[in-house]
């Protein structure tokens, strides 16, 4: 450092301090501060419920009536193709295979965990604005922003495999964080966020470099909620299309049944069928 | 684990010098304010993963806070076709006043404010500065140093810190 520099830094130093000794306000109080927490909570809320009703439409979507098309009469088809049970969606369960804390941003850090259960949800917090790489097995399985965003709402990264695969036993989950602004450069403020590429990844990522951070990456255990909707347990729950294009639809029926899983927990046992849900 | 009492503590430990740091990020009391309460109220909504020096934490949270507000307020201007005219006032008002050397400072994009700010008044190392912003130390450096560049090409800035020797 110059001695040039050095006197720019004091004069700095010097203005910096009498300006913020200018005091022109009555003080932050902890009133002041409950306040805006409960604001803060309203907001989180409101966008909690969006994501709720989201959910609910995506639930509604899996728990539809089946289409089936019935061959015309005489033909010697069937009357009605026998539903088979279909996979809708997935429960996470409250076993934890991993819990590990992140302190490393910039880094793919890899984990080894056990599971039970064919599918797992993975879930990723961040105490940082970030944006969250997550590999299963070697597969860049979900992405997305972490931690509170501009929106003043804290985002996690959850993802659920659906793919069907078999996931008991041992696999190799890795995750990586990296700034926000790193993949959404260039991009308007709240405008979505592209998905990144194996290769965009691993370039961000390198570009990033190791920094300190804070997160947490959780693995459960998720199981598949199997709907079988007609005609195994309800024989009007169906949509019909005839050949002519028409659609007949039934709803006789009311709540599409749950049919416990195989290695579902105890817990879960109001879900089977006739339980009443 | 961290509770309400060491809340309250820290709030009234920490929230005048954090004010006079916001205060000197954006340069208005009541926004400073703002900023600080809005702070302190997301910290508390993470208390309990936080950690034991929550410092880093609130002052993230304040910077970048700042700098997304920052970026709103600039998106609302409106381009004008004609470029105002610059105050001339008296020649101790361009090249003696402190105020130019503010005006050069306001001028900073909101993260070179910030290092500023953190490193000569909260007087934090590049280091911390780093893990505040959620960038390297090496970033930190020449954040710094783009910073100062700019205030030395501001000729008055440059009048008032006497950089010219």
């Amino acid at each position: 450092m110059t001695p040039t520099e050095t006197v720019t830094e004091t004069e700095l130093r010097d203005l910096l301090a009498g300006d913020a000794a200018t005091a022109g306000s009555g003080g932050v109080t902890l009133a002041g501060v409950d306040r805006r927490v409960r604001r803060l909570r309203r907001r989180r809320a409101g966008a909690g419920a969006v994501l709720a009703a989201g959910l609910a439409a995506a639930v509604t979507v899996a728990a539809t009536p089946r289409t089936v098309t019935i061959a015309p009469p005489g033909d010697g088809g069937p009357a009605a193709v026998a539903a088979v049970p279909t996979v809708g969606s997935y429960l996470t369960g409250e076993r934890v295979f991993l819990s590990e804390a992140i302190e490393t941003g910039g880094r793919v850090l890899t984990f080894t965990y056990t599971g039970i259960s064919e599918s797992v949800n993975v879930r990723v917090e961040c105490r940082d604005p970030s944006y969250a790489l997550v590999w299963l097995n070697g597969r860049l399985v979900t992405q997305g922003v972490c931690g509170i965003q501009s929106d003043d709402v804290d985002h996690a990264v959850s993802w659920t495999d659906e793919s069907g695969g078999h996931l008991r036993g041992t696999n190799d989950v890795a995750v990586a964080l990296v700034p926000v602004q790193r993949v959404a450069a260039g991009l308007e403020a709240g405008a979505p966020v592209p998905a990144l590429g194996e290769r965009e990844a691993e370039r961000v990522i390198g570009e990033s470099g190791e920094y300190r951070t804070g997160g947490r990456l959780t693995i459960r255990d998720a199981w598949p909620l199997v709907a079988a909707p007609t005609p195994i347990s309800c024989d009007q729950d169906i949509v019909i299309r005839n050949p002519n294009g028409q659609e007949i639809l039934s709803s006789a029926c009311g709540d599409p049944t749950v049919v416990r899983s195989p290695g579902w927990p105890e817990s879960w046992r109001w879900l089977e069928p006739g339980s009443g849900g | 684990m961290r509770d309400r009492a060491d809340f309250e503590r820290y709030v009234e430990q920490r929230s005048d010098r954090m004010l006079r740091t916001a205060y000197l990020l954006c340069r208005d009391w009541a926004t400073a304010e703002d900023l600080v309460q809005t702070a302190l109220a997301k910290a508390w909504l993470a208390w309990r993963r936080v950690g034991d020096n929550p410092d880093p934490y609130v002052y993230r949270i304040l910077a970048n806070t700042h700098a997304s507000w920052w970026r709103r307020r600039w998106r609302g201007e409106q381009p004008t076709e004609v470029l105002p005219e610059p105050a001339v006032g008296d020649a101790a008002d361009l090249f003696g006043s402190r105020d130019a050397v503010r005006r050069a400072l306001a001028g900073l994009p909101p993260k070179q404010r910030a290092v500023i700010v953190l490193r000569y008044f909260a007087d934090l190392g590049d280091d911390r500065i780093a893990e505040i912003l959620g960038c390297s130390a090496a970033t930190v450096r020449s954040q710094a140093s783009r910073a100062l560049a700019r205030l030395r090409v501001d000729p008055a800035a440059r009048s008032a810190m006497s950089l010219e020797g």
